[in-house]
């Protein structure tokens, strides 16, 4: 085993071996905010595997959206409710067993699949070896090049959720007084000020008639 | 390469950016009236029919690496679902306007449907089978709920919403067994995968999924639960929509898929379809005569119809799915010609839900109700008119397969369906006007010319093609001779 080699087992190990204590973390922190860190750790070690394995473009987009986008809603969700930590460990003994099934199970089918070959299953052609193309060149390859149509299809059908979306719910009811930016923009001084001489000439003098 | 395929799927970028422009419309000139949605709509169309018809769009041949697949058989179901959508447009305006519906996301989710049955028809590979299929359904979850002072709408939209998504996830669900079996997207190395591995226990579950999640799409029993909810609750311009439009997509998800794909199982999942369809054509027909609403009474009918579809489609070979294309875009024609007068009565500011609401229309206008009593015939199946060739068709298909006693019961029901027809046309015909005074006939306007003689067209020309029904009917053995996978 070279020097090289043994290197990238090292690192493999190393963040494995955080990712799986990251992942005990989540499971077991007391408080839902520690949780939640210990996700994020969790992600970090799992997209540095991925990078490791030559996956680069797919360890970023971990980082960028989980990390980046969906954990922060989670945090923010997860500070905004009030989490009352004793209703929610309430019957975890009464659940365990189940728990313990559901996990068997689990275990049983990932193992399954390395049984599955009898099911008549062809084996695929194996994943790009890293190193001959760069991960990120063949993604972008196959999705804008080989199956642009696909995915500009897929794109029209975001367009229609959006349009659905905005359609359904969005109102223009009578009576609401609201704010229309583009008259505001388009406002001149002129109609807004109107200087007013008080005193006009040929009026008597100071004071008014009265005064 | 690329300029090759990208000019291979000309009719769904020209719809695309039709749709594309009408939102633009919508965005630059908010305040002026949604008309010039419509027209952008209607132009897109019409050119993309007319390219499709002269031949200069939708090149033969396989492309996007067997994504799409043109064919003479994508550029009939093409060409059939544009004008469909055509007449669609026409007939709805009117009663959009009327009813103070007509916006211009109305017109682009209208396109975004074609848009979804022009994929699906020239769909070569699961995944745009798939994108198709979610872009038509999307767009028409939108569409039935789009009236929100209709609580029917709302509730008709959300049963078909939930029901759908969970027919998608279980065709995704078959579409994940057929990529293990082939470990391609590709219906054609599907095909190959299936016939290599026949009776394999995955084949079975992808087939029973897949049977599943397309006779939900196509409403037959006993999947057909959402048919008459929408009918009825979608607002009656959409309604003419889902009734015509996305049969189309449907036949062209049978033909592809089960036909070609799944073409190695076909013993597997013709028995399914048979039972389907034997079903649907006793629950629709049945349910169909106590109705009195003449949009549920439409909606249990067309059940009935995929009965017919599916019986043709489910003897296999060659003639018995010519047989079922050829009695889709009849029937999508028949459906828009009778919904488009319901639509256009609607536009009148009469009613038109109930037989009652009917009762006495040939007296008021004796036009529509001509035009209407050519769509009910024709769907009935009496002699003139085209309705009756493609029932003939799918029964000599069915007695050619030496199934007699299917003939028999699908005739049956032919003659019950041809009591509730018949039934419309007497109380437009026969029975006497509702009562003056009510809020029925307090308004009649009148219906813009344009619309009338569309549906005109439409109505005489299922007369015409009735006494001519050798163009269409030698159209689709064209289109059926020369697939393409």
């Amino acid at each position: 085993m070279t020097a090289a080699h043994l290197l990238v087992e090292g690192v493999f190990g190393f963040f494995a071996t955080v990712l799986v204590i990251s992942a005990l973390g989540v499971v077991v922190a007391r408080n839902p905010v520690h949780a939640a860190l210990f996700l994020i750790l969790s992600f970090f070690n799992a997209a540095v595997l991925w990078v490791l394995l030559g996956a680069e473009f797919l360890g970023i987009v971990l980082v960028l959206v989980y990390v980046g986008a969906v954990m922060v809603l989670l945090l923010f969700v997860v500070m905004m409710l009030d989490i009352d930590l004793v209703v929610i460990r309430r019957g975890f003994v009464r659940h365990a067993p189940l728990a313990a099934v559901v996990a068997l199970l689990l275990a049983f089918e990932i193992g399954y699949v390395f049984w599955a070959r009898h099911l008549g299953l062809v084996s695929l052609a194996p994943p790009l070896r890293p190193g001959t193309l760069p991960n990120t060149r063949a993604l972008g390859l196959r999705l804008y090049r080989d199956d642009l149509y696909p995915f500009e299809i897929a794109g029209f059908l975001l367009l229609v959720g959006v349009v659905a979306a905005i359609v359904l719910t969005l109102t223009h009811r009578e009576g609401v007084r609201r704010q229309d930016p583009s008259a505001q923009v388009r406002v001149e001084p002129a109609r807004r000020i109107r200087l007013v001489d008080p005193f006009p000439k040929g009026t008597p003098g100071k004071g008014g008639e009265g005064g | 390469m690329l300029s090759r395929d990208i000019w291979a799927a000309g009719s769904e970028i020209l719809i695309g950016a039709g749709s594309i422009l009408v939102l633009l419309f919508e965005v630059l000139a908010r305040r002026a009236r949604p008309v010039w949605a419509y027209r952008t709509a209607l132009v897109s169309v019409a050119v993309t029919v007319f390219l499709l018809a002269a031949g200069s769009l939708g090149r033969s041949g396989v492309f996007w690496h067997g994504g799409l697949v043109n064919d003479p058989l994508s550029r009939l179901l093409d060409i059939a679902a544009g004008v469909a959508t055509f007449l669609v447009l026409v007939y709805s305006r009117p009663q959009l306007v009327r009813h103070g519906l007509e916006r211009a996301e109305h017109y682009f989710l209208v396109l975004t449907t074609l848009l979804g049955v022009l994929v699906v028809d020239s769909g070569g590979s699961l995944l745009t089978l798939y994108l198709g299929l979610e872009l038509l359904a999307l767009s028409l979850y939108a569409l039935i709920a789009i009236d929100r002072r209709r609580p029917l709408g709302a509730e008709a939209a959300m049963k078909y919403f939930v029901l759908g998504a969970m027919a998608s996830a279980l065709l995704l669900y078959a579409f994940t067994f057929l990529y293990g079996l082939a470990g391609s997207f590709r219906l054609s190395v599907v095909a190959r995968a299936l016939a290599a591995h026949p009776g394999s226990p995955l084949t079975l579950a992808a087939v029973a999924f897949v049977v599943v999640a397309l006779a939900f799409k196509f409403g037959a029993v006993p999947l057909h639960f959402w048919v008459p909810d929408v009918y009825e609750g979608a607002p009656t311009a959409v309604t003419l929509l889902v009734g015509t439009v996305p049969e189309i997509a449907s036949i062209a998800l049978f033909m592809r898929l089960l036909g070609l794909g799944l073409g190695a199982a076909s013993g597997d999942w013709g028995v399914l379809l048979m039972v389907a369809s034997l079903l649907s054509l006793l629950v629709g027909n049945l349910l169909a005569v106590v109705q009195l609403n003449v949009r549920r009474l439409l909606g249990y009918s067309a059940v009935g119809h995929v009965g017919f579809i599916l019986l043709a489609f489910q003897l296999g070979g060659r003639g018995g799915e010519t047989a079922a294309v050829y009695y889709t875009i009849v029937y999508v024609f028949m459906s828009a010609a009778a919904f488009g007068g319901l639509t256009l009565l609607e536009a009148r500011g009469e009613k038109s839900t109930t037989l009652e609401d009917l009762s006495g229309l040939a007296r008021r206008d004796p036009w529509m109700a001509f035009f209407l009593l050519c769509a009910l015939f024709s769907l009935a199946g009496v002699p003139p008119f085209l309705g009756f060739w493609a029932k003939l068709i799918v029964l000599r298909r069915v007695i050619m397969a030496h199934e007699t006693g299917l003939a028999i019961f699908a005739v049956v029901m032919a003659v019950v369906a041809a009591y509730y027809y018949l039934r419309v046309v007497k109380s437009m015909y026969f029975d006497p006007p509702p009562a003056p005074g009510g809020d029925g006939a307090a308004a009649a306007a009148p219906v813009p010319v344009f619309s009338r003689v569309w549906l005109g067209i439409n109505a005489l020309g299922l007369l015409v093609l009735g006494i001519l029904p050798e163009g269409l009917w030698s159209a689709c053995r064209m289109a059926m001779s020369h697939l393409l996978r």
